[in-house]
């Protein structure tokens, strides 16, 4: 089936264009036609009158009189139909058919030694139309004029007839004609652009993450080869940029935490003397402040591989395995609630845990001590974190999930990236995170991910 | 005993050396990957701690070619990195677990006691976790030098969570461990014994406790 033409496309242009040629080619070729057709018409009438001049002539002999009408048609000189008017120098009519033919060509003549074509009687309802010729002939009783005529011509009725008929047949084959041609033709533009229409899928397939693809440019037409190849080399700068920034992401994790487990390190070893828990908060807030820029940073550097598939189950289940010393540490618990048959997700594994640590960090942050904080994965592919805080301000809205936003009234430690990073994860994984505050008190998101396919 | 630590950040080693040899340890430390593995085939240590990124080459290569010429020492792996894909290729390459970077230094110690208290593992038969010792040939478990009557499941169920001290181990993994593969466990078994343990433990004044982490299994730390 073929595509509808687009506005703007290339085979748009050409296809109008194609059809543009064979609009002209075909109204030239019927327009010569008629004309050729027409032009012979005359031409063989013009031959006939001629012939029939001459006859006239040579039937005029210096010792007989000039035959009668009846007689020219016998002896087979002129048809039937044929007008006829013998004029001798002097202009005195020595012969013709009828009165009223001789009477309606008195004007016509020969002039300066060519013959003379007319018609007379066309306007004339009342009498007969005739198209005939003046020329001078020599004759027995020496130089006359003779005007022959026939009748409004019943031969070229028939032939213009038949132009006619033709014309009308013509009028929708012509175009029928046309558009097959056009379809042909739009075809063969078709196929002779689906390297470029191939070339263009190719392109719209390049994504950050799938950087080091390129284009083949061996049967391309040579027109476009040049510009696919420029294209490539645009995208070995682009993809060296990313590089780039790929190694600065790895370099900045190495340099940023190599300090802090120095840090870190040095307040666990210092002893008993000094009070140093106020410290080791310090630490563990910048800790989680490099872990959100580094987020931030590999997110926005559309790098995340999307590739994966993965059982919500079995990620949610490793990050509260791993959350819970955390979460013990800080005299709160941590449970998690699977479903029987695996939810599988397409994505960045990594990244939906990232997200999903960040949720609980915050849960057990405002969840009061001694409380439990539910991790769910639900049979409609969510995740879900249930505290038991205070909720949150309805007044927030959707603002929560903004960069560094921060509520005036949550005076826990944070820069406000943690649900801007969730946000993310989830747009690229084609799903949401949202809010409720449960009726029996406390927080719960809910990270939503969309239909697999 | 006696431990190798593979690392280019010279603070880290400082403070690595001191949290270590305080442990009772004795610490050697190079800087270099071919410092590294001059160090492990000169001496048998009983364990070794490797960054991954060293200046003059990926520690990762350290790895493969300590244990390519068949070197079977526990060896934890360092990483500033977090792809999970440094991780996966870390424990393919020989390593016996990883800690990414910042790490806590207990956290780091108390993997190392884990690794050595493994089977065969150079700290032996005695499982210590602050003042419970668990004799696993012996099968005793003493809380402060008191001996702790304990039923054969509940002592299987201590010795693997003593095994993982401070990390979660999970329900499945205890009803594997307990039960043979034609013994259909009881639903509720596993919580059944780890409710008794708990008890008596506590009765017992130990310093450790079992959590439990409702939907996963239970995690036994110090209080």
């Amino acid at each position: 089936m073929m595509k509808i033409l687009q506005r703007g496309s290339l085979e748009l242009r050409l296809a109008l264009r194609l059809g543009a040629v064979f609009l002209v080619a075909t109204i030239l070729a019927v327009g010569l036609f008629f004309y050729l057709g027409d032009r012979t018409a005359s031409a063989l009438t013009r031959q006939n009158l001629f012939a029939e001049a001459d006859e006239l002539a040579l039937s005029i002999g210096d010792d007989r009189p000039i035959m009668t009408f009846d007689q020219l048609v016998d002896s087979g000189v002129i048809a039937p139909t044929t007008a006829y008017v013998i004029r001798d120098q002097e202009g005195n009519s020595l012969a013709f058919s009828d009165a009223e033919f001789e009477a309606s060509v008195r004007d016509v003549s020969w002039s300066r030694g060519r013959a003379q074509y007319f018609t007379v009687g066309e306007n004339d309802d009342q009498s007969q139309a005739y198209t005939g010729l003046a020329t001078r002939e020599n004759s027995g009783q020496g130089p006359v004029t003779v005007i022959v005529a026939e009748p409004y011509n019943p031969e070229n009725a028939i032939l213009d007839k038949m132009l006619d008929e033709f014309a009308i047949t013509a009028a929708w084959i012509i175009p029928l004609f046309i558009l097959v041609t056009l379809i042909v033709g739009v075809a063969a533009i078709r196929g002779g652009l689906k390297s470029l229409v191939d070339t263009s899928a190719r392109v719209a397939s390049i994504r950050p993450e799938s950087l080091s693809l390129r284009l083949e440019t061996k049967g391309l037409p040579s027109e476009i080869a040049p510009m696919v190849s420029a294209f490539n080399q645009a995208l070995d700068r682009v993809e060296e940029g990313f590089e780039v920034q790929r190694r600065f992401t790895a370099n900045a994790a190495h340099e940023l935490r190599t300090p802090l487990t120095v840090i870190s390190g040095a307040l666990e070893n210092w002893g008993e003397e000094v009070n140093t828990t106020a410290l080791r908060h310090d630490v563990e807030r910048m800790n989680r402040l490099v872990n959100q820029l580094l987020q931030v940073a590999r997110l926005d550097s559309g790098i995340l591989d999307m590739s994966e598939e993965f059982d919500l189950n079995c990620c949610v289940r490793d990050v509260v395995q791993h959350m819970v010393p955390m979460a013990i540490n800080k005299q709160r618990t941590l449970a998690f609630t699977g479903t029987e048959k695996p939810k599988t997700v397409q994505g960045n594994r990594l990244a939906v845990e990232d997200a999903l640590r960040n949720l609980i960090e915050n849960a057990l942050i405002h969840t009061p001590g001694g409380t439990e904080v539910n991790v769910n994965v639900t049979i409609d592919r969510s995740i879900e974190i249930r505290d038991k805080g205070p909720g949150i301000e309805d007044s927030h809205g959707s603002r929560i999930f903004e960069r560094f936003f921060r509520s005036p009234t949550n005076k826990s430690p944070g820069a406000g990236l943690g649900l801007a990073i969730v946000s993310e994860v989830m747009r690229q994984h084609a799903g949401t995170v949202d809010y409720f505050n449960s009726p029996e008190g406390g927080a719960c998101f809910c990270m939503k991910f969309g239909e697999p396919g | 005993m006696r431990l190798l630590v593979v690392e280019d950040e010279l603070r880290i080693v400082d403070i690595l050396k001191d949290v270590l040899e305080s442990a009772g340890f004795t610490v050697d430390a190079v800087n270099t990957a071919t410092g590294a593995r001059n160090a492990l085939s000169d001496i048998l240590y009983d364990a070794a701690i490797l960054d991954l990124g060293l200046p003059d080459g990926d520690g990762l290569e350290v790895l493969k070619s300590a244990r390519a010429q068949g070197l079977q020492i526990p060896i934890l792996v360092l990483t500033a990195r977090d792809a999970i894909n440094d991780r996966v290729s870390g424990l393919d390459a020989g390593a016996d677990d990883y800690l990414v970077k910042p790490f806590a230094i207990q956290e780091l110690v108390s993997r190392i006691k884990a690794l050595l208290r493994r089977p065969g593992g150079a700290l032996g038969a005695v499982l210590e976790a602050g003042n419970l010792a668990f004799d696993t040939i012996g099968r005793e478990v003493t809380i402060s030098g008191n001996p702790v009557q304990l039923s054969r499941r509940e002592l299987s169920i201590l010795e693997i969570l003593l095994r993982r001290f401070g990390r979660v181990v999970p329900k499945d993994v205890l009803e594997e461990k307990l039960y043979a593969f034609d013994q259909e466990p009881e639903s509720n078994a596993v919580s059944v014994h780890v409710h008794h343990l708990r008890r008596k433990l506590k009765t017992q004044a130990a310093s450790v406790e079992v959590h439990t982490v409702r939907g996963i299994g239970y995690l036994l730390n110090e209080q």
